[in-house]
């Protein structure tokens, strides 16, 4: 305890010298926060916030290539999060574009339906907002707002056939058992372009890693939306609305938008492209390191020099690192790979260097010609920060 | 269940747990602060923000509280809120604010399932 309450005074006054050096820290700056295991199934996680509860994966949980479920990210808008039995637990389809509104099941999901496994990166919107300068406000979240696994389920494809889509269907709406204390408090609906409800990769899914839904990642059923950000990947979904017009609530007319001109870059949401802002849509190219020490850094030649990458499954086709900022890049070794939606896990050998202090920038390029960038996309509700990550190396003599 | 009734059961499950959130700051204003905004979410969303609490960053953030998440509160509450989160979670008060929050202690901590809304005992 003496250890932990040190290190999170280490990591504030460290906070606090990033700050005050600006520039030098850049995007090396780490958020501090307090590493506690206090939710049930998970192990000691990063928190950002009470209640509604919102707690990140520290980093290290980042060297397997699938997120173990007890240090999966656990994310919530609203406060009132009920416990749904899987016996009692009914997923209704209806609205407008239906032509037979269904409820089904848990059983009869899993036994009516062929069940199938994706493994993907589920990642929110807002990954890496405390990293944005000047800050934004939002939830302050470093690296860990994301985690990778091999989830089954059904293909949502399958279940609105059964409800028989009309073609007058424009976009498909998920709600979820979750509530906010208040009213009036929007209740937390997404939808999504009937193209990407009927992609075959779209599941409603019930395991996760080989085990039931933990709790607090959604149990007994969310969607899987692989390539597109977390917003989408609604928890304990009850309710499936296919819709003839696009969803006009806050959570997708206001909430989730970035201007037009940052992203998305190819998958796009047209009903929902009115004003200046579009929703966010897929995940942006990225990478990490992960092989630091429990201090945040590399020592050259006696650490691994090792991370993961991903995109929205276009698929990583490079991963570089600079011990230059930037003036060279060195290709890495690319590991085993889980399919185009999953954490790819890559590894690099150390240079020889002169003794001193060093940054190392990683960087990924997808098969589509995305690479990260130096500095994050300013935008107003800080989404999608794909910047270089950039970790301090003391080469020793 | 209605919402109503999901709030008195989280309320009433967790009146342990919620002693182990954070406390608001004492100082004139927290009692408005807790009755308009604490209903929704603990006081470690205002700590987060308070690096950069600008007064036009607690500005736009009471607002949008109030006109999107339908917080209740006047325009005399607002302000009230306003110069509160100003004064208590400005970037200056950053370092005061650090020694009075409680630490909480790395400990698996068993919360009963269902309605969660996190928390870990205090350090005894």
């Amino acid at each position: 305890m003496e250890i932990d309450r040190r290190q999170t005074l280490l990591g504030l006054i460290s906070a606090a010298i990033g700050a005050a050096i600006g520039s030098v820290a850049g995007s090396a700056r780490a958020v501090a926060r307090e590493v506690v295991a206090a939710l049930p199934g998970k192990t000691a996680l990063h928190r950002l916030t009470h209640r509604p509860p919102n707690y990140e994966t520290p980093i290290q949980f980042f060297r397997q290539t699938l997120t173990p479920n007890e240090a999966f990210f656990v994310r919530y808008h609203h406060a009132v999060i009920p416990s749904v039995s899987a016996e009692d637990y009914r997923l209704d389809i209806s609205g407008p574009a239906v032509e037979r509104p269904i409820i089904l099941s848990l059983q009869e999901l899993r036994r009516e339906f062929p069940v199938v496994e994706v493994v993907a990166v589920c990642q929110c919107s807002g990954n890496r907002r405390g990293l944005f300068e000047p800050p934004v406000a939002g939830l302050q979240w470093g690296h860990g707002a994301m985690g990778n696994a091999r989830w089954r389920g059904v293909r949502l494809t399958d279940v609105l056939a059964r409800a028989g889509l009309k073609t007058s269907a424009i976009e498909i709406a998920f709600d979820a058992a979750d509530a906010a204390p208040l009213e009036g408090t929007p209740d937390f609906i997404k939808s999504l372009p009937v193209s990407k409800a009927l992609h075959p990769d779209t599941l409603l899914a019930f395991e996760m890693n080989g085990e039931p839904l933990p709790e607090l990642n959604g149990f007994p059923l969310r969607l899987v939306v692989p390539g597109w950000t977390a917003t989408y990947w609604i928890k304990h979904v009850n309710k499936i609305t296919a819709l003839e017009s696009a969803e006009k609530n806050f959570w997708m007319s206001t909430a989730y938008r970035m201007p037009r001109s940052t992203f998305p870059l190819v998958s796009r949401f047209p009903s929902q492209e009115s004003g200046e802002r579009a929703p966010v849509t897929e995940i942006a190219v990225n990478s990490l390191i992960t092989s630091m020490d429990s201090d945040g850094s590399l020592i050259a030649g006696r650490s691994e020099l090792r991370g993961i990458a991903w995109d929205s499954g276009l698929g990583i086709d490079r991963v570089e690192v600079s011990f230059d900022s930037g003036a060279t890049w060195r290709r890495c070794e690319l590991g085993e790979n889980l399919g185009p939606y999953s954490f790819i896990p890559w590894r690099a050998e150390w240079p020889a260097l002169p003794p001193g202090r060093y940054e190392v920038w990683a960087r990924a390029a997808n098969r589509a010609g995305q690479v990260q960038v130096e500095k994050p996309i300013p935008n107003p509700s800080g989404y999608q920060h794909n910047a270089f990550h950039r970790v301090p190396v003391r080469v020793v003599a | 269940m209605s919402r109503f009734l999901w709030a008195i059961a989280l309320i009433l499950a967790f009146s342990g747990i919620a002693r182990a959130e954070p406390e608001a700051a004492s100082g004139e204003g927290r009692e408005l602060f807790i009755a308009r905004c604490s209903s929704c979410h603990s006081v470690d969303y205002i700590e987060m923000h308070a690096r950069f609490g600008t007064r036009a960053l607690w500005e736009s953030q009471v607002l949008k509280m109030r006109n999107a998440y339908k917080a209740p509160m006047s325009d005399d509450d607002a302000k009230v809120i306003v110069d509160y989160l100003e004064r208590y979670y400005g970037p200056a008060r950053v370092d005061l604010r650090q020694r009075t929050t409680p630490s909480s202690s790395i400990s698996k901590t068993s919360v009963a399932p269902g309605l969660i809304t996190g928390g870990a005992p205090r350090s005894p």
